[in-house]
């Protein structure tokens, strides 16, 4: 239903149609559920997709999963905005700053003022970042300090520059649609007024503002924002250039132009000529490298001792997203979009409904919840993993088990959800540590191995961090008497910054630290004192970090090593088409399956497609029909054969397209039946062939050239096998 | 007219001592200036400007650039030559007339409206009591004249017999850096101009003009009262050394007057520093004047200059390196190059000269489509299977065109001009695909993960090369204008054609970073 009113919407751009209409009911729930878990609140929960695993599912365990989806992804989701916000901040600042002192802060003997353009690189964030300049700009700060920021701010679109009018025209409309008294707007006449394109408009108006604003230093400056520049259509952008230069210094005009291509090759340099280029005053404001910005979201989201994430992710999906950052697209967009799929991913086992505190609610709802038979797989299962764990000391298994209720249960989970947390805490500490002492000493000059952050997160979280950190406290064991002190001193404030109850955990190697810290003060030599601090530090990290997988019930809050999606997000349709047309029984669901000959399920167009690969590169038309009809008498032959003579067959096969395929099987049969209307099964074959013709013309295997008659141009060359 | 009253420097105002009565009566005028068009502009500006007192002169001083539509040019012109001031109280309205009625939809209003401001201006001088007979004289001075031929070619004939078609006593003064003969209407339909050409200036006009800069400069400053005693006026000979030296420093590459004085604007405070610090030392030795801007400064005696100038040589060339091009901007560069600052070295590696092209900023991908659409754009597609084919014997397939020319002077035909200097050919998507297959074959196996599904030797990389992020790469890089797509992006039909948009340079750095034996690669290597 649903997809029958989108594909009458002309505003759809792109419509879903489910695989088959049983299911489709169920693929749109998953759909209207993924955008529950964005945060979209017309939720319809009463229809839940199929679980993945129903052997060991609860009834509601999909709505229930969603919930704790979503609040697990929102927590880590906002706590990355924040991070990529922070990012913003300096940037922001340092474009209001420019703003603020151009026109103030002029070489003096220059032959004629520049117009200031900034120019800042926004491919790799979130496109908010200008609304936050243009905001930012155009707040009144407290009037006390000088410092108002009462600019005003304009923006200019690729789609409104396709000409020197349209550009000047929004230029100067975009500032003067606001009235500079802030009371009633003045009528102009539209003949004998100026020209809304007319930039001695934008003068008369800016003025009047000065005037109304009593300010006599022209503060203000007019901020022009240019998004997506390198759309603009060169000649349009130097001639406004050219004339807004012209009405410098009396219109304090200020550029910003959001660029996406990188700082270096400048755009900017190799597009515009020099003539143009000496009229502005050209300043980047360069972004912080992508990569380390990714380094630091990463580090902080999930290695921070004061944030725990719901979920804490694997090595895998650290390493995809890394990998896929510096190779396919460096954007903070898509670091979101693969987090926010391994999260999805995630809530895909049936034990995951755990993974948030108190899960199913107080003691009495978890019961009713679970003491269901619907229930019983799943509890079935945790039973099972709950006593392969370590949670239960081994001598009470025997007993234990005939006593076990589903509170006792609840409250083990609740336990090893405890006790992980801890752990992945403990580890996170541990790893910081690390982090720090090696920054020590790389800041003194040793070598400390060329690994990447996300590099050593991976190793920390498979516990094979070893040898880098046996390395540094190897080096630490060795450190002359100068810089023992500092490095001391490091480790100390270090401890004294963690969290209170990750203190009272490691009481043993803080007090070992606070041993070392007072020898120091008591004039201790150094090998006293590094030598053992050395050693305590090398057994703390070996005793903090270790694999997270050998906690008990572990993957419920940790995604270990399960493999990335990736295709979900870096597809190869082409591939995908392929492998489709040659092999249409793999997108069947199992169940569906039958038979064992291939050949006989395949629909028309896969026919086709054989013959297409196995021809030339120009194809005959009537031969590739002639050998369809070949193909498809053979199989009418066989399924005459094979056929009881009731039918009963014909609903169990073909069922990729129901009322294609099937039908068409089906009706094979029927004919058969019938017998001899010999010519309407010819007219069938060839609407057939046609049908299927076009369709592999769709998908864009054929070209019609012409050249030859009755002959059409493959286009697709490599064999896919 | 003395030169302080026409506040121009005294070289290009020769050129036209004594034209300012004959301008005055000639109907049209074309000035061409090849060099410094923009100061002409402004000499000539306020030449008329300035000699109101003996005749009453209205100018128009208009842009063709910015005036782009007929409208915005009557508009313009009608409310400069009125002396009208737009308010934005009475809804920014065009100078009225008498009549209140519309100058700006057509020529022959604009006309109407000429004719209207000449009697009105009449009616005031009588009312002065001045001769009724004498004519306002009005100037229509259009700089830029070579974009009325883009803008508004129709009107290049009214506008050049403009006193002829109002009846108006009216001088059209078309200023260009290109000849009349190249914007000319065709079959006669404007009169023949007066011709003046502007000479190119000498390197005594060039460095007094320069000098008179400083002395503006000086006068604005003393004006505006700051302490900053950079542009002090005795520091004026001292100056006047500096700008030759400049002027010898640079002139084998630019003599342009608004160059020069950007470059040496951006060198003098910190050339002037050492300088003005010895001063300020004696002062506080001396007595604690504070108020320096009176005080005669001392300068330097000659070799002192000598050492100075000697110092500063490198870093002037320098600041030609980077501010002719505009790499970075002249008050930025004057910042970074303080030589207190001590921080020469570090500021030359920061900007970013053509030497050092940083490519930190791409994708890995990205990289490598740009580096396969610049071999794609350079080398020719025949050569594509002898460049890239895996065949057994790698010395053949490396054969290639000799750079080398024949011998000399036997052959007479045409030598082949390097595609390289050509610029990009167009090439398909499919071969920037193939192309980027056979390099990451070649280059990039060893880089990603590996994967264990994928046996046959190329069946990654092919794998790879269907993915949705090569085609979203291709796509970002384009927006980013790195390619350029030469098909209409609705256009279906045939796959989609583009163009590379790097420079051999930019490419070379790419190369280098992905360490790829580029030059191996180029059909015809450098």
């Amino acid at each position: 239903m649903a997809v029958d009113t989108d594909l009458e919407d002309v505003n759809q751009t792109t419509v879903y149609i489910p695989f088959n209409d049983s299911g489709s009911t169920n693929i749109l729930s998953v759909r209207k559920n993924v955008a529950e878990i964005d945060g979209s609140d017309d939720v319809d929960s009463d229809a839940a997709p199929p679980s993945l695993f129903p052997e060991r599912d609860l009834p509601q365990g999909c709505e229930l999963r969603f919930q704790a989806c979503r609040a697990a992804w929102g927590k880590c989701l906002k706590r990355m905005q924040e991070l990529i916000h922070s990012l913003h901040v300096p940037v922001v600042e340092s474009i209001v700053e420019q703003v603020k002192k151009s026109y103030t802060d002029e070489l003096p003997g220059l032959p004629y003022p520049e117009l200031p353009v900034v120019s800042v690189t926004s491919s790799s964030t979130s496109s908010s970042l200008f609304e936050e300049i243009s905001f930012r700009l155009e707040e009144n700060t407290d009037e006390l300090f000088e410092d108002t920021n009462d600019h005003f701010v304009t923006h200019v679109f690729p789609s409104d520059c396709t000409t020197i009018t349209g550009a000047m025209k929004t230029i100067v409309s975009g500032f003067v649609s606001r009235s500079p008294t802030g009371g009633q707007d003045i009528k102009r006449k539209p003949s004998t007024s100026l020209a809304a394109y007319d930039i001695a408009l934008l003068e008369a108006w800016y003025r009047a503002v000065c005037d109304a604003r009593d300010d006599r230093h022209h503060r203000s400056r007019l901020v022009v924002i240019m998004h997506d520049f390198e759309q603009l259509e060169p000649q349009v952008v130097q001639d406004m250039f050219e004339i807004c230069s012209s009405y410098i210094p009396r219109l304090p005009l200020v550029f910003i132009l959001a660029l996406a291509s990188p700082p270096s090759p400048s755009y900017i340099r190799a597009t515009y000529p020099h003539s143009m280029l000496a009229l502005l005053r050209v300043r980047d404001c360069p972004f912080p490298l992508a990569e380390k910005s990714l380094h630091n979201i990463l580090l902080e989201t999930f290695f921070d001792p004061t944030f725990e994430p719901e979920i804490m992710m694997g090595p895998t999906t650290i390493d995809f997203a890394v990998e896929f950052f510096t190779r396919h697209s460096s954007s903070l967009d898509g670091l979101l979009s693969i987090l926010h799929l391994t999260h999805m991913k995630h809530f895909e086992e049936p034990l995951s409904v755990l993974a948030p505190a108190q899960a199913l609610g107080r003691s009495e709802d978890a019961a009713k919840v679970l003491l269901t038979p619907d229930a019983f797989p799943f509890l079935n299962a945790l039973f099972a993993r709950v006593h392969k764990s370590t949670l239960i000391v081994p001598v009470e298994h025997a007993t234990s088990w005939r006593s076990a209720t589903v509170d006792s249960l609840l409250s083990l989970t609740e336990t090893a959800r405890d006790s992980f947390r801890m752990r992945a805490k403990l580890l996170r500490v541990a790893f910081r540590l690390v982090l720090r002492v090696r920054q020590f000493m790389l800041a003194h000059g040793y070598k400390a191995g060329d690994q990447t952050v996300p590099d050593l997160m991976c190793l920390a979280l498979r516990g094979r961090l070893g040898s880098v950190y046996g390395y540094l406290c190897s080096i630490a064991r060795e450190l002359p008497a100068t810089q023992l002190e500092d490095f001391v001193r490091a480790v100390h404030s270090f401890f004294e910054d963690i969290p209170e109850d990750v203190r009272a955990e490691e009481d043993e190697v803080i007090s070992r630290v606070e041993t070392a810290y007072k020898m120091l003060g008591r004039n201790a030599s150094a090998q006293d004192i590094s030598g053992p601090l050395g050693n305590w530090l090398s057994e703390y990290f070996k005793l903090r970090i270790v694999a997270l997988e050998d906690a008990p019930l572990w993957d419920i809050w940790y995604t270990g090593s399960t493999p990335f999606p990736s295709e979900l997000i870096n597809p190869s349709p082409r591939a995908s088409i392929l492998a489709g047309l040659i092999h249409p029984q793999d997108y069947v669901s199992p169940g569906q399956r039958s038979g064992d000959d291939d050949d006989d399920d395949l629909p028309d167009i896969s026919i086709l497609f054989k013959g297409y690969l196995e021809s030339a590169k120009m194809i005959n038309v009537y031969d590739w029909f002639e050998s369809f009809v070949v193909f498809l008498e053979a199989r009418k032959r066989r399924v005459g054969k094979n056929c009881i003579p009731d039918g009963a067959n014909g609903n169990s096969r073909t069922p990729s397209r129901k009322k294609g395929k099937q039908k068409q099987v089906e009706d094979e049969v029927v004919h058969e039946d019938a017998g001899e209307d010999e010519e309407g099964w010819h007219t069938e074959v060839q609407a057939r062939f046609i049908r299927a013709l076009q369709e592999l013309d769709y998908l864009g295997f054929i070209k019609h050239t012409g050249r030859k008659a009755d002959h059409v141009m493959r286009t697709v060359f490599d064999s896919p096998e | 007219m003395t030169l302080d009253e026409i506040n121009t420097p005294s070289w290009i105002s020769e050129q036209f001592a004594g034209y300012e009565n004959v301008t005055s009566s000639l109907p049209f005028l074309y000035i061409t200036d090849r060099h410094n068009p923009r100061i002409t502009a402004s000499v000539l500006d306020k030449i008329y400007r300035n000699n109101g007192d003996c005749s009453p002169t209205r100018v128009a001083h208009i842009s063709a650039a910015a005036c782009f539509t007929a409208r915005l040019l009557y508009d313009t012109v009608l409310n400069a030559l009125a002396g009208w001031e737009v308010a934005w109280e009475n809804g920014c309205q065009n100078w009225p007339g008498e009549d209140g009625k519309r100058y700006n939809d057509s020529i022959d209003s604009f006309l109407h409206g000429l004719r209207n401001l000449r009697n009105k201006s009449r009616e005031k001088a009588k009312r002065n009591g001045r001769a009724v007979d004498e004519e306002p004289t009005m100037v229509l001075l259009i700089e830029r004249a070579e974009r009325l031929k883009d803008n508004l070619p129709d009107l290049i004939v009214p506008l050049t017999r403009l006193a002829e078609l109002s009846q108006v006593r009216i001088t059209t003064i078309l200023l260009s850096s290109v000849r009349w003969e190249d914007i000319k209407p065709p079959l006669g339909a404007s009169p023949d101009p007066y011709f003046i050409d502007i000479d190119p200036p000498s390197k005594p006009d060039t460095i007094d003009s320069l000098v008179f800069a400083f002395r503006s400069t000086s006068t604005t400053q003393a004006r505006a009262g700051t302490q900053d005693r950079t542009y002090h006026p005795s520091l004026l000979p001292l100056y006047e050394q500096y700008v030759e030296h400049v002027y010898n420093v640079c002139s084998l590459y630019t003599t342009d007057i608004h160059e020069l004085q950007y470059i040496a604007a951006a060198r003098w405070p910190g050339f002037v520093k050492p300088v003005l610090q010895e001063q300020c030392e004696a002062n506080e030795d001396g007595d604690p004047d504070l108020d320096g801007t009176c005080h005669e400064l001392t300068l330097p005696a000659s070799d002192g200059r000598m050492r100075l100038l000697k110092f500063f040589t490198p870093s002037l060339t320098v600041a030609l390196d980077t501010l002719y091009p505009r790499l970075t901007n002249a008050t930025d560069w004057a910042a970074a190059n303080d030589p207190d600052m001590q921080v020469s070295d570090e500021a030359q590696s920061q900007t970013n000269t053509e030497g050092s092209i940083i490519v930190d900023h791409l994708p890995r991908m990205s990289k490598f489509i740009l580096l396969a659409a610049f071999l794609a754009s350079t080398n020719p597609a025949k050569s594509d299977v002898r460049m890239f084919g895996r065949g057994a014997d790698k010395q053949k397939r490396r054969r290639r065109k000799s750079a080398s020319p024949k011998k000399a002077g036997v052959q007479t035909t045409v030598a082949k001009v390097s595609q390289r200097l050509l610029g990009p050919t167009v090439f398909p998507l499919d071969r920037l695909l193939a192309i980027l297959g056979a390099l990451l074959e070649e280059n990039d196996v060893e880089n990603r993960p590996h994967d264990p599904c994928f046996e046959l030797p190329g069946e990654h990389t092919d794998m790879e090369l269907g993915r949705v992020h090569i085609y979203a790469a291709i796509t970002e890089l384009t927006y980013m204008r790195a390619l350029h797509r030469t098909t209409a992006v609705e256009k279906l039909e045939g796959p989609p054609m583009y163009k590379c948009g790097i420079s051999f340079w930019v490419a070379g750095a790419l190369a280098k970073d992905l360490q790829v034996p580029l030059n191996d690669l180029m059909w015809d290597p450098v």
